[in-house]
């Protein structure tokens, strides 16, 4: 089965500067990918050059195995688009854009749309520049969804939403993927959010893809391991006790030693405990946002 | 289509209010005679409702060509677009078209209402009607379609921010003066079509240019205003860029035209003596104006202001014209013929337009200028002027003029009853009045001879035909008995000629210098005759057309009063005025068939080769 997305090679560059660097990535049917980087790693750079809007400077992104910058038009007819920035015409109410989009689309549910309006209580009527921050999104959501497509791509799509139009817009994805099984692919800040929804990770830092990995895999070998450290004199410091782990991160604390490892698994972790020195070692799974500021923040970084 | 269509519906549903704004205007346009005096009502509202429907129209292009693709573009918002399964065609041509119905449905509402209480194109009072009268909607849909384009490329330039628009200012600015150099190089007299050419072909490219640049920012820039730029400059600077290299090398070939390239339409003059002449005509869509050697092919192209062309001097060894090469005052050329590989010289003359009058000494070495009320005799070896006199001229007044000697140029100064006769000196300074002619019956046209020292008068009512001193005495009547027609003519060697048709008959009668009757020569029946050159001593060329205005060349044998076809489809060149010497080349040039070719043909031999035109 023809791959819904795949990314080969990117280069992004504006002038000197480069958003993306040589990025290679694959989404397959029915999964979620999510992608994740700060402010500035190229994720916007990225999706526009998927969705055909911006040439890549090399390299190439295909939807459904086409080139996405010369088929874009027969790519668009089978994906849907929520873009980071709304940017449906201003003037247009909600319903004169569903109207919009049913002359383009040949399959356009406009049912469908309605009742998404509905529930998510976007007034049909007001024009989309006045409504609020999170309304645009799920107007933009119920129009991407609009005709069926069997890619979905969000670039950050609770940008600027309350967490009850967070929770309508999660429960409107999990719908359309027990219900279709419609292909995800999402930029998003918002990483808890889309911690139980996503499948697959990728995180983009300083427009190289740093991490390319199943959600599940890549949850089971991150580990916080915390533990007390009698073998150095200050108990500020740490030796190589760690030296078995990848150690992604480590902070000392007042109590002991505090760290990310990349690499966890159980009989590691046992040899570690065991070793002289190592008091009250304990391994706690990590949620998606640790990993990520592990990963992609600095010293003091926060999640993107 | 059905992407097209969607966004073309959008664009004007989303701008339909200005269509309301449209009907309020109308309404004004409406009640305008109330507001103008009686018979200007009428005209008031067809002026406001014409003309705010241009206005309406092109700020309506210009205001969406600069807000709905451009601003889109530099914020991304056109992202929503191009999100959807249209093509950048669609995007591109959809909001196209919505702004030029919308434009159009401007228009219409503000200028029908007026229409239908009886105003009409202010066509006349403006501007010409167009021909045919469908191509004023496309001219104003075309136009409409540039303005929007026009007005994108700017937004979209302006709001890139883009270090690139340095380069567009600075090739705009290039383009700017090569266009002005593509124009400057078009001659300014009778180069109508080159310029309209010119200006519709650089004003279509740079539309054209527009039009396609505004369609490449947004098909390869779609939604990075930064690429949509340099894809905009790419297309904008080479489609009209080359343009204005295009318009150059058209001027420059229209510029080059050499005389090889008449065609029709020869107007010649030929010098009295040796093979120079100046021939005239329509060369690569322009007026040219040559001095032409019609014996060894040396020409000069002359650049007149006017319709004037060079005058040669007698002996054919100068050429002297005023060359337009600005705005004024143009300087004086003058050009020795004599003299094998000299240039043309651009003398330190100048002169504020072409004089009316402008006439060279016999030798070329002198000219003298009438223009607005003053007469002055420059020496072109010294580059200055002689002398100079007020004659003022009144507006039934002409004036003609030679130069008796290079000492003396004598004027004519005349109106449709005499003939004022001054005289010039140039060595003391001084204007001196010889005499006057008084022409009862009213003065249909003279002549005077070479040096000025004889005037034929014809009088404008019996065509009496008389010969007069150069101080205004009578010398003879040559004709007075009632004819249909006379012309009079000198001959080198002083005698004159008349041909004239009485009762009928055509005849050619010959006079002693003094005015004394010589011999008579029957003509052939003719709707035209023109009196030629003497190719020989006695033998004189005529130009004849016959009742169906066929041309042919016929040879008149002055001394046995006898006449005989030498030629069909050949006319001669010179004219009485001219006078050209006995034999020279001026009197073996002859117009071709449909006044398509300049021939030389020997009427005693019959020799004929065409020199220029068609073959």
């Amino acid at each position: 089965m023809t791959e819904p997305l795949r990314v080969e090679g990117l280069t992004v560059r504006y002038g000197r500067a480069i958003a993306c660097r040589d990025v290679s990535l694959a989404v397959a049917p029915g999964s979620v990918y999510a992608l994740l980087g700060r402010n500035g790693a190229g994720k916007s750079s990225l999706v526009r050059c998927l969705l055909g809007e911006q040439k890549a400077s090399s390299g190439r992104t295909l939807i459904f195995g086409a080139n996405s910058w010369t088929t874009r038009r027969e790519a668009m007819a089978r994906t849907g688009v929520v873009p980071e920035e709304p940017d449906a015409p201003p003037a247009m109410t909600p319903r004169d854009l569903s109207d919009f989009c049913r002359r383009i689309y040949p399959r356009w549910d406009a049912a469908a749309v309605a009742s998404r309006l509905e529930r998510f209580g976007v007034a049909p009527a007001t024009p989309f520049g006045r409504l609020s921050r999170g309304q645009k999104t799920q107007v933009q959501l119920a129009l991407a969804l609009g005709h069926a497509p069997e890619l979905l791509v969000l670039d950050d799509p609770t940008l600027g939403l309350d967490p009850v139009a967070r929770r309508a817009l999660y429960d409107e994805i999990v719908g359309e993927l027990a219900d279709r099984g419609t292909t995800i692919f999402l930029t998003t800040h918002d990483l808890a959010g889309f911690e139980g929804i996503a499948t697959r990770v990728g995180i983009l830092k300083d427009g190289g893809l740093l991490l390319d990995e199943e959600m599940e895999a890549l949850k089971a070998r991150f580990r916080r391991i915390r533990y007390a450290n009698r073998l150095t004199e200050t108990r500020t410091a740490f030796g190589t006790e760690l030296d078995a782990f990848e150690a992604v991160r480590v902070q000392v604390r007042g109590w002991g030693i505090d760290a990310i490892v990349s690499n966890f698994d159980e009989a590691a972790f046992a040899r570690f405990r065991a070793i002289d020195g190592v008091d009250e070692a304990s391994a706690e799974a990590l949620p998606l946002e640790e990993i990520f500021v592990a990963l992609a923040g600095e010293d003091k970084g926060g999640a993107a | 289509m059905t992407g097209f269509f969607a966004i073309a519906r959008r664009e004007f549903r989303q701008h339909r209010v200005v269509l309301a704004a449209a009907a309020v205007a109308s309404l004004g346009a409406l009640a305008a005679p109330l507001f103008a005096d009686g018979n200007h009502g009428a005209l008031a509202r067809a002026m406001i409702a014409f003309l705010g429907a241009i206005v309406f129209a092109a700020g309506i292009a210009i205001g969406l060509g600069a807000t709905t693709l451009a601003p889109g573009m530099a914020t991304r918002r056109i992202g929503f677009d191009f999100a959807r399964p249209l093509s950048p065609s669609a995007i591109w041509c959809g909001r196209l078209a919505g702004a030029m119905l919308l434009g159009a449905g401007a228009a219409l509402v503000l200028w029908v209402p007026s229409s239908m209480a009886g105003a009409r194109p202010p066509w006349n009072d403006l501007w010409t009607a167009p021909e045919p009268p469908v191509a004023w909607p496309l001219l104003a849909l075309g136009g409409f379609a540039v303005l929007f384009a026009i007005a994108h490329c700017a937004s979209l330039a302006l709001r890139s921010r883009s270090g690139l628009l340095a380069l567009d200012a600075a090739l705009a600015t290039l383009c700017g003066y090569l266009v002005w150099t593509a124009f400057s190089r078009l001659p300014v007299y009778r180069a109508e079509a080159p310029w309209l050419r010119l200006a519709v072909g650089l004003a279509v490219a740079a539309g054209a240019g527009c039009l396609t640049a505004g369609y490449a920012s947004v098909v390869r820039g779609r939604t990075d205003a930064r690429t949509g730029h340099r894809a905009l400059s790419a297309v904008l600077w080479t489609v009209i860029g080359a343009a204005v290299l295009g318009a150059n090398a058209y001027a420059a070939w229209v510029h080059a035209a050499k005389p090889e390239d008449l065609r029709e339409g020869f107007w010649v003059n030929s010098a009295a003596e040796g093979p120079w002449l100046t021939v005239s005509g329509p060369a690569r869509g322009a007026e040219a104006t040559f001095v032409f050697d019609a014996a060894g092919g040396r020409f000069e192209r002359a650049f007149t202001p006017d319709w004037r062309g060079p005058v040669l001097s007698r002996d054919g060894r100068r050429a002297a014209w005023v060359q337009a090469e600005s705005e004024g005052p143009y300087p004086l050329w003058t050009w020795r013929l004599d003299v094998a590989g000299e240039k043309p010289l651009r003398t330190r003359i100048l002169l504020n337009s072409y004089p009316y009058l402008f006439v060279l000494s016999s030798d070329g070495t002198r000219l003298a200028c009438w223009d607005d009320g003053t007469l002055t005799v420059y020496d072109l070896e010294q580059q200055r002027a002689l002398a100079s006199a007020r004659i003022p001229s009144g507006d039934r007044q002409s004036l003609g003029g030679t130069f008796s000697n290079l000492e003396v140029f004598r004027v004519y100064r005349a109106d449709d009853r005499s003939i004022d006769l001054l005289q010039l000196d140039v060595r003391a300074r001084s204007l001196a009045t010889l005499g006057r002619i008084e022409i009862a019956d009213g003065l249909r046209f003279f002549l005077a001879d070479a040096q000025g020292d004889r005037i034929l008068t014809l009088g404008s009512r019996t065509l009496d035909v008389r010969l007069f001193a150069a101080n205004g005495a009578p010398i003879a009547t040559l004709a007075d008995a009632p004819a249909e027609i006379r012309w009079p003519a000198f001959l080198p060697d002083g005698r004159i000629v008349l041909s004239e048709r009485s009762s009928g008959n055509r005849r050619l009668r010959v006079f002693g210098s003094d005015g004394r009757v010589g011999a008579v020569a029957p003509l052939p029946p003719a709707s035209s005759i023109s009196l030629g050159g003497e190719v020989a001593p006695g033998m004189l060329c005529l130009g004849v057309a016959d009742a169906e205005f066929r041309p042919s060349a016929w040879l008149a044998d002055l001394n046995a009063g006898s006449v005989r076809k030498v030629a069909d489809d050949l006319r001669p060149v010179t004219t009485p005025r001219a006078i050209p010497d006995v034999g020279s080349e001026a009197t073996k040039l002859f117009y071709g068939p449909r006044n398509e070719s300049l021939v030389h043909f020997d009427p005693l031999t019959g020799e004929r080769t065409v020199l220029l035109g068609a073959r």
